[in-house]
């Protein structure tokens, strides 16, 4: 697997376009309808935020987060748990290679959720560039290449097999990607 | 960001921008949409298969990306009760499920049709969220803060059959 290329910088000077659509013109909300969302069972995991996540075809995955709230227990979280909502069932990740990270950026490839950079303390000053890969059908890690930029969004490219990402850049303060 | 139809784009307060992921020229700015500052401080904006949709709470265009339909095109907005804080999420066919965790709300969405759903948990932010491109579920909720940070542990899920 290749590593991470900086493809180019974001050209951003001159932006603006005729042929500005027309504004549009306010309409009613439709109703809310209170009784199809389903709750899900309690999670084998400690209440949390900044998780990562995603939907693999038929479990959706969560890890990392972290617990903070002014309790004696903040701590950045390092195990992550999977829900079948066919079973109904909760069960926990494999051991991941990374130390606790919360509030980055996952990105599901369609076989594995890829977790990129995030943050390792409470106070949000230690950013992490570390990244690893979930396997849900064999639940494996694996590492990956350190990601070059602080990910602010990211995505993947079903068409060319790429994780794009972007963030500022680590010499300039500008975006990259 | 997203990633689909062979371009990466990045939507912000400002500007949309687009990367040929196969020719990997330079980032291309679209044309501006024309929407007041304030009406798009937080645009959401999501792949619905025919082009790049942009939307905030009272007004939504797709931008095409073929070479007969390369353009913005206005599309029907998204439910206003949504806030500034929802996210559009891909499911399947193209549509887009728009969720709002402090608005505890939820709206699919596509040019021709929405659908709404409220969520049966408290106002959160930076909640763990999914959606089913196919399967048993079109959307997931766990965790999240409230405004203090005070963690949840807690969930809900959208069925699939729901939210067609």
């Amino acid at each position: 697997m290749g590593g991470w290329a900086v493809v180019d910088r974001a050209q951003v000077a001159d932006v603006r376009f005729a042929d500005a659509p027309e504004p549009e013109t306010a309409r009613e909300p439709a109703g809310l309808a209170e009784d199809i969302w389903s709750p899900l069972p309690p999670a084998p995991l400690s209440a949390r935020w900044g998780s990562y996540s995603a939907w693999t075809g038929s479990q959706f995955v969560v890890w990392g987060g972290y617990a903070g709230g002014g309790t004696s227990e903040e701590s950045t979280a390092d195990d992550g748990a999977a829900y079948d909502p066919v079973a109904q069932r909760w069960r926990r990740l494999a051991r991941a290679p990374l130390q606790g990270m919360y509030g980055g950026t996952g990105v599901w490839t369609g076989r594995e959720l890829w977790l990129l950079g995030g943050n390792g303390d409470p106070n949000g000053r230690q950013t992490l560039s570390a990244a690893a890969a979930y396997e849900p059908a064999e639940d494996r890690w694996r590492r990956l290449p350190d990601v070059p930029l602080r990910v602010s969004a990211a995505a993947w490219s079903r068409q060319t097999g790429q994780a794009i990402i972007a963030g500022p850049d680590p010499a300039t303060g500008d975006v990259a990607a | 960001m997203i990633a689909s139809g062979g371009h990466a784009f990045v939507v912000t307060t400002d500007l949309t921008l687009a990367l040929d992921l196969r020719r990997r020229t330079a980032w291309k700015a679209l044309p501006d949409l024309g929407w007041p500052h304030s009406l798009v401080q937080a645009p959401m904006a999501g792949w619905t298969g025919g082009g790049l949709l942009v939307a905030h709470s009272e007004a939504a265009a797709v931008f095409g990306t073929g070479s007969a339909e390369e353009g913005w095109r206005r599309v029907s907005p998204p439910p206003r009760l949504l806030s500034p804080e929802a996210t559009l999420y891909p499911l399947s066919d193209g549509q887009q499920v728009a969720v709002d965790t402090v608005a505890r709300a939820a709206a699919v969405f596509d040019p021709a049709r929405s659908r709404w759903s409220a969520m049966p948990l408290e106002t959160r932010r930076r909640a763990a969220v999914a959606a089913g491109e196919s399967g048993a579920a079109a959307f997931f909720v766990w965790g999240g803060s409230t405004d203090a940070n005070l963690p949840f542990g807690d969930g809900a899920m959208l069925p699939w059959e729901s939210a067609r």
